[in-house]
């Protein structure tokens, strides 16, 4: 029997993987405290030794978004000579587009372009055997920038360190640099390995390359770094000053708390439904979290708002019906049901509301 | 001619959470248990073994319609375990669609019943459970002989400091127990990977079970059968 406890400082559960509590708080809070006693000068400056050691040159692993726009804007306001790598998205959305487009106005872009019939296969069998239909997005965020590296520079940078920003196993929050290892523990994979799809819906070894490290990467000693370990992250100045560079935001969904954020994939609605479902929480919360954190909300405020729109299904997400995602998979509503229903955690949930499981008395 | 090895992932669960713990202590959520338990199914393992971990300390029965939900429609054999203290849990874990049963405090507390129940359904569908810190491997080794003793099908055999840590399988104790019992053995608790499975093989084990290693890194069972066969070990291709 699953026990739904939320942070007494900010909303986030204990459901949700990796996320310890200590006395009642979870490790995301407690690392967001610790941040104080970190020493930022030091930091930046280890940042500008890294960008000397690569005379200035650096990639960026870019969706196009408010967190890229910002990595752009910091790296050249130090001098970077910055290169953005974009893997695509399930569903690239029109405002997506619009906005890997601005941003290539500031930094030369190199568009990796993914084949969308083996997407949609993945999307499918993320589905089904993970109950996550952006599986092969997740993956190749982490592998295709990595292949697509190795032709271009030495160093490259990701945004935040996920386990510094939204919790994670104790001293992972330290981690710098992300490895190999780190890739196949925390690089969204859920245990489904690319070479498990070899075979499955006519995929072939071919197919599953781009979602695979090449082998010469490791040859190639490609270093990839969290931008947020040298400077402070906070997705909402990100936001700002990505605003100011011109990117293009839309209100993607009212299960959304910010308004910039997952702007790109038509898809991550139903992503985010799929997660509430499994763990009782949907992007909302982790968002006004954030915001709790950084002090711009409050917790019943937060509450409040989480009782009504967390985890609502996504009917249109960035301007996208649930229908052309479905005809995207070649899918109907009832498969949708029945995969959505097989990955959700009842012992979470008492009766439904507004086509989303409603959380059970007392753990709202 | 000799049975085939088998490579068997575990499962650990709270509720519909995936744990992975760490020599027994730290218990950390990584996802949703239906989640692993359909990627193994669709990899077409051996076996799947699948242990409710916070079930006995909480005095709770073990989660028959969790186990019915998964279990339902996969042809793939399964082991539950985490709980079990009484004959109607056995019964009601079989309904469910168990294909075998795992003990561990049970078969401490009542052995005489244990081995009943293997009688009743078969010495292959009862294991017994045992679990064991660095030290008192005797125990273990003592433990192993009585269940050979009672009919029991056969040995889960983890070594609970190395549990999660995917640092190596106490060879030795597997090889004590393997030479001194006829019993199959299941060697688990911190599989490094496929050599490691090897080690645990040619030490005496029947069957090699892991954990984080399928979760947390690349190696997949069949990437680990495809290993053993190369070296002459007689695996079933996933």
């Amino acid at each position: 029997m699953s026990v739904f406890i939320r942070c007494t400082k900010c909303i986030m559960p204990n459901t949700r993987p990796d996320t310890p509590f200590i006395n009642g708080v979870c490790q995301a809070c407690i690392n967001h405290d610790s941040r104080r006693n970190i020493d930022w000068n030091a930091r930046r400056h280890d940042l500008e030794y890294l960008l000397e050691e690569h005379d200035g040159r650096v990639l960026v692993a870019s969706s196009g978004g408010k967190d890229s726009h910002a990595q752009v804007h910091i790296l050249q306001a130090m001098g970077a000579n910055v290169t953005t790598i974009t893997a695509p998205t399930c569903q690239l959305t029109r405002v997506g587009q619009i906005n890997i487009a601005n941003l290539e106005r500031y930094a030369p872009g190199r568009r990796i372009e993914g084949d969308p019939i083996v997407r949609a296969k993945l999307n499918r069998l993320g589905m089904e055997l993970v109950g996550d239909i952006s599986w092969p997005e997740h993956v190749g965020i982490f592998t295709m920038t990595f292949n697509e590296a190795v032709k271009s520079g030495r160093l490259m940078f990701f945004g935040e360190n996920p386990q510094a920003e939204y919790g994670g196993p104790a001293g992972t929050e330290n981690a710098c640099e992300m490895t190999r290892r780190w890739v196949s523990e925390f690089g969204g994979f859920l245990g489904l390995r690319p070479s498990d799809m070899i075979g499955r819906a006519g995929l072939t070894e071919a197919d599953m390359a781009p979602y695979q490290i090449d082998p010469q990467v490791a040859d190639a000693r490609i270093e990839a770094h969290f931008l947020g370990h040298y400077i402070p992250w906070d997705g909402l100045r990100n936001a700002q000053i990505a605003n100011q560079m011109g990117m293009h935001q839309i209100m993607v969904s009212p299960a959304n708390w910010w308004l910039s954020e997952n702007q790109d994939n038509a898809q991550t609605g139903l992503h985010d439904h799929q997660m509430y479902r499994k763990y009782g929480y949907g992007r909302g919360a982790a968002q006004a979290s954030i915001d709790i954190r950084h002090g711009r909300t409050t917790r019943s405020a937060a509450l409040q708002w989480a009782a009504e729109y967390d985890g609502l299904f996504p009917e249109v997400y960035a301007e996208t019906p649930i229908e052309r995602v479905l005809e995207r998979l070649e899918i109907h509503e009832d498969y949708l049901f029945q995969h959505l229903d097989a990955f959700t955690n009842w012992d979470l949930f008492q009766g439904e509301t507004l086509g989303r499981p409603r959380l059970a008395e007392g753990w709202t | 001619m000799s049975l085939a090895k088998r490579i068997i992932p575990t499962l650990l669960y709270d509720g519909a959470q995936l744990i992975k713990g760490r020599r027994f202590e730290a218990a950390r959520v990584v996802g949703n248990v239906m989640q692993a338990a359909r990627i193994h199914a669709a990899r077409g393992v051996d076996e799947l073994i699948m242990l409710d971990i916070k079930a006995a300390r909480a005095n709770r029965a073990p989660n028959y319609d969790l186990v019915k939900t998964i279990t339902d429609g996969m042809f793939t054999p399964v082991t539950v375990g985490g709980g079990v203290m009484t004959i109607k849990h056995v019964e009601e874990l079989f309904t469910a669609g168990a294909d075998k049963i795992s003990v561990n405090r049970m078969w401490v507390q009542t052995p005489h019943i244990v081995a009943a129940l293997a009688r009743r359904y078969g010495a292959q569908a009862i294991v017994v459970s045992l679990d064991y810190r660095t030290g008192y491997e005797g125990i273990a080794r003592h433990f192993a002989m009585r269940a050979e003793q009672e009919g029991v099908g056969e040995v889960l055999l983890t070594a609970m400091d190395r549990e999660g840590t995917m640092e190596g399988y106490d060879i030795n104790t597997i090889k004590t127990i393997a030479s001194e019992r006829s019993i199959p053995i299941i060697a688990h608790g911190g599989c490094s990977g496929p050599e490691n499975m090897l080690d645990a093989i040619q030490a005496g084990a029947s069957a090699v079970a892991a954990g984080a290693l399928f979760q947390f890194t690349d190696h997949t069972p069949a990437i680990c059968a495809a290993y053993l066969s190369k070296r002459g070990i007689e695996v079933r291709k996933p």
